[in-house]
């Protein structure tokens, strides 16, 4: 067990965004978090990396609870994000998007990078080597100096996948990786999702429509619907199942 | 690679050599009133470069210039008066006995300026910046004004609206330059730097900086005390320069100065900055020849007093309606040439 | 032998002519910005005086160099620097405010170059300073002439004064009128403190009608004061009320209107009661080139700084030496000013007299000369 949801429940003011919730996450696995607009999965995901606190429950990381933590507290303890809608810094190079996940490793101080110390120096090599090389694992080096948000849609996604994996995470949570593109932009995703599992050691969790992705990506999935679990298990037998088929009306892409 | 990162420090130390050398050729030669210009300029490439690494590095926007530089300069003039000047200059009331004991040399008054600046700007920090929100113009807007209210209603310290006089007249052209280069080294240092990123991406999005571990309240913090800082040593080195300062001086236009200047330059860019800076101070006063009468061929035109500023307005409106990120949007000088490089791939 | 006089005197003409050279004398004002319209009132009666008397007894011509500071102390310093630097002027006339021409003033003085302030009251202004001048009348004096006036003339015992302590001018000012009314024996029942861009008084106004004193005493600016005058009499609080020249204006009147009346304050200067024959001149030829008679404090001061620095430079055999100008301007003795008959002394401060105006129908209207 990696990542263990306890029970968790979320009211914001009247509404229940989730309700008495829990699932757990196995090393290694691909896990699929499913369910109509409006399910809770997002509300999920920000509850995990602690942009939400839950009304009650609570999120288990790797034997450790992480009720009260800050977000950025949590990314360090090695849970990193992608967005929905692709959030790479605008002003920023591609380099430097990716740079940033791996400033907190960073080990030098404010004072000696005014002054610039030999320390600062042998640092920032060390991450713009590590930077350059993730880059290169997604075949993006030769666009590390272009501004970020001048890449096509699909290499942005590389990018911001990229840098979250600049921050050395052990589970990754993808937000709708596949949202805006093409089947075969989808396909190629999916294959370099699960490369990257492979070579970096992580396990994977993601929110998804896209139903074809889903089965070629996840080992297990959980279907939401208003905010309650109505189904954990393998991604074939969820689309069979009568609850699941009546909560989705036909909102699976079923190709 | 590695022969690139040597060329671009040779330039940097060879632009720092021209900027040493014009110092001391403009000491020497130049005359005092361009002297005073100069100086001028010196001390708000220290403002604007570090009030821009608040507003257009961190992209928070901040009204606080005004009330740092009130307190660098006040400080500063208190440890630099002498006590014999401090006896006949209370006019009010009689100041307070530590008043009168303060006392330090030009190099410790500007650095207990800035840390005093720094300091205060951390307490600030606390209650601002871990609350959303544009919260920090508010808040910043009135701490300029409660120091102004501060210096008028504490004569026992600061003698009120008249002011303190007859500060000695340590600021030429050697303090103001040189710590107008090393305030803007520190300023770059700073931006490229990890800090820097940090900053940037707050701007840029902050709840994905959060996202990729960035620890945004320190980042928005380090910006705001830097500013804090170096805004308040160039109070300190505006009271050595003018020898004289009164609360009237430190009011919401000399923020809105300042504002004008970093978004002329190009809000995140240090270059801009100095740019900015430069036109501004330097540009208002070349333009007084437009409040003198003026001859046109044999067509001579009475005096209109302040028709310079008149000018000086569309002009910044005409520079920000067709360069709406200023001269130099984000860039810094480097990427200018940058851009030449790409084209050989 | 007549050609030959004629050809001797027009040599002698040239020879005067191309020997006579432009002397400069600067001008610091605020002629945009918020004290625009008191800096042009003021810079109107320098140039007009020089108008009148565009040159030295030897024949120089006086050049004035104008800048605009406008308001603000670092162009006020930069405006200073130019004009003794650049411009090479043998002397300065202005600011306009006190913390304005206290910058001057530190700059002058290390270069040796006489200011002479037209309006700037502060007694602190001329203290250890050297190149420092003033043809108005100083804080202190004005301060004793309303407390002698009020306890003598008017009988009146107790009084109560409001302060702005946002201002220079009125600390100065309210310290003075107190020394002075205790001095006289008279006795200050309460002293409330206000600032300015306050525009509530309400408070104000009731603690002065409960203290019920004789006279109340407000030395601050025309805004402020027109406003607590209003709310005055809103609250039926009527007693004399003084102000010092900082209401000498007829935007007090027109702000105050009715509530007003009766109102009283010193100023320098009132053209219907002209002190020297200086003065007639002054107002007839003003009257000629503007078709008004009324002719501002403000101006008659700015016209008198000029003709006080150009009465030291014609006693100076070399009328660019400016130290001779600073110590000529320090001898001016029984000198007739367009605004009444001058004195300086060896600090710089001028002896003169005030005039108590009261406002009458509307206007301002002369009352008396209260002489030094």
């Amino acid at each position: 067990m990696i990542l263990k949801v306890d029970n968790v429940t979320k009211n914001f003011g009247g509404v229940t965004a989730i309700k008495e919730t829990g699932f757990t996450v196995n090393p290694k696995e691909i896990y699929g978090l499913i369910g109509p607009n409006g399910a809770g999965k997002t509300t999920m995901f920000n509850i995990i990396t602690g942009n939400y606190a839950p009304t009650s429950g609570q999120v288990i990381f790797r034997n450790e609870s992480l009720s009260g933590l800050k977000p950025h507290q949590i990314v360090r303890k090695g849970i990193a994000r992608t967005f929905q809608n692709i959030r790479l810094f605008s002003s920023m190079s591609v380099l430097d998007n990716v740079l940033i996940g791996f400033d907190f490793q960073a080990r030098y101080s404010f004072l000696e990078s005014i002054v610039r110390f030999p320390r600062f120096i042998s640092e920032e090599k060390r991450i713009k080597n590590r930077s350059m090389e993730i880059l290169d694992y997604f075949g993006m080096s030769s666009f590390a100096h272009d501004k970020a948000t001048d890449l096509s849609y699909g290499q942005q996604r590389k990018v911001e996948i990229a840098r979250a994996l600049a921050t050395n995470p052990e589970l990754l949570l993808l937000d709708e990786p596949a949202a805006g593109m093409n089947p075969s932009e989808t396909e190629e995703l999916g294959e370099i999702i699960k490369k990257a599992r492979n070579d970096f050691d992580l396990t994977v969790l993601l929110i998804e429509h896209d139903m074809k992705f889903v089965n070629q990506m996840c080992d297990k999935v959980l279907v939401l619907d208003y905010g309650k679990t109505i189904f954990e298990g393998r991604p074939c037998d969820a689309i069979q199942d009568k609850e699941v088929i009546s909560a989705y009306l036909g909102d699976f892409h079923n190709d | 690679m590695n022969i690139a990162i040597k060329k671009d420090q040779w330039i940097n130390l060879a632009i720092i050599a021209v900027v040493l050398w014009f110092i001391w050729f403009a000491s020497s030669h130049f005359d005092e009133y361009t002297i005073r210009i100069l100086n001028n300029i010196a001390i708000f490439i220290i403002l604007a470069a570090s009030y821009n690494l608040i507003n257009g590095v961190t992209g928070q926007f901040s009204l606080e210039p005004n009330g740092f530089v009130a307190i660098g300069a006040y400080v500063t003039a208190l440890l630099l008066v002498t006590p014999e000047a401090k006896l006949y200059q209370y006019a009010i009331v009689d100041p307070y006995p530590f008043v009168m004991t303060l006392h330090a040399n030009f190099v410790t008054a500007l650095l207990l300026a800035g840390t005093f600046s720094a300091l205060l700007a951390l307490c600030l920090s606390f209650p601002v910046f871990r609350v959303r929100g544009d919260y920090l113009a508010i808040v910043t807007l009135g701490f300029g004004f409660i120091i102004k209210i501060l210096a008028i209603n504490n004569p026992e310290v600061t003698n009120g609206s008249l002011g303190l006089n007859d500060i000695p007249e340590f600021s030429n052209l050697y303090w103001t330059g040189g710590i107008a280069i090393i305030a803007v080294i520190v300023v770059l240092n700073i931006v490229n730097s990890k800090f820097g990123r940090a900053m940037k991406a707050v701007r840029d999005d902050e709840d994905a900086a959060t996202a990729m571990g960035v620890n945004t309240f320190k980042a928005k913090t380090l910006a705001f005390c830097t500013s804090a800082f170096f805004e308040g040593v160039g109070g300190g080195l505006l009271a050595a320069l003018l020898t004289s300062i009164s609360p009237d001086l430190f009011d919401f236009f000399f923020t809105f100065q300042l504002l004008i200047i970093i978004v002329l330059g190009g809000l995140g860019s240090t270059t801009g900055a100095i740019i900015g800076t430069v036109l501004v101070i330097g540009g208002s006063e070349w333009m007084r020849f437009l409040d003198e009468p003026m001859k046109f061929l044999s067509y001579e035109t009475t005096a209109m007093p302040g028709m310079r500023m008149v000018v000086f307005s569309l002009i910044l409106i005409f520079i920000m309606l067709f360069a709406r990120e200023g001269i130099m949007g984000k860039r810094e000088l480097k990427d200018l040439f940058k851009s030449k490089k790409k084209g050989d791939k | 032998m007549r050609k030959l006089v004629v050809l001797a005197s027009s040599v002698a003409i040239l020879a005067s002519v191309s020997f006579a050279k432009e002397v400069k004398v600067g001008v610091v004002m605020p002629m945009s910005g918020p004290l625009a319209a008191y800096g042009q009132t003021c810079n109107e009666g320098v140039e007009f005086a020089n108008s009148l008397t565009p040159t030295l007894k030897n024949g120089d011509t006086i050049k004035l160099v104008l800048v605009d500071n406008k308001g603000d102390k670092v162009e006020t310093a930069t405006a200073t620097t130019r004009l003794i630097s650049s411009d090479k002027v043998v002397g300065i006339i202005g600011a306009l405010t006190s913390t304005n021409t206290a910058q001057v003033m530190a700059i002058t003085d290390k270069k040796q170059i006489p200011v002479i302030s037209p309006v700037a009251t502060n007694d602190k202004l001329t203290e250890q300073k050297e190149f420092a001048n003033r043809v108005c009348f100083t804080d202190s004096f004005q301060g004793a002439v309303v407390a002698n006036y009020a306890t003598k003339d008017l009988k009146l015992k107790t009084a109560v004064v409001v302060i702005d302590q946002a201002q220079v001018y009125s600390l100065g000012l309210s310290k003075a009128f107190t020394e002075a009314f205790k001095k006289a024996g008279g006795t200050i029942i309460k002293e409330i403190k206000v600032s300015s861009g306050d525009k509530d008084f309400k408070a104000v106004v009731s603690q002065i009608k409960a203290a019920n004193p004789d006279m109340i005493f407000l030395p601050m600016y025309h805004p402020e004061v027109s406003m607590i005058a209003r709310q005055a009499k809103q609250i039926g609080l009527i007693k004399p009320m003084f102000s010092g020249d900082g209401v000498a204006n007829q935007t007090f009147i027109d702000l105050g209107g009715d509530a007003v009346e009766g109102y009283m304050f010193t100023d320098f200067f009132d053209y219907s009661a002209p002190p020297t024959q200086k003065s007639k001149d002054f107002i007839a030829a003003y009257e000629k080139k503007t078709g008004k008679k009324e002719v501002n404090s403000f101006t008659a001061l700015g016209a008198d700084s000029y003709n006080v620095m150009i009465d030291a430079m014609n006693r100076c055999a070399n009328p660019e030496d400016s130290v001779c100008i600073n110590s000529e301007i320090k001898k001016t003795t029984a000198f007739e000013g367009v605004s009444g008959v001058i004195n300086i002394d060896k600090n710089g401060n001028a002896t003169r007299s005030a005039v108590i105006k009261v406002v009458n129908g509307g206007k301002a209207v002369y009352k008396s000369t209260v002489n030094p």
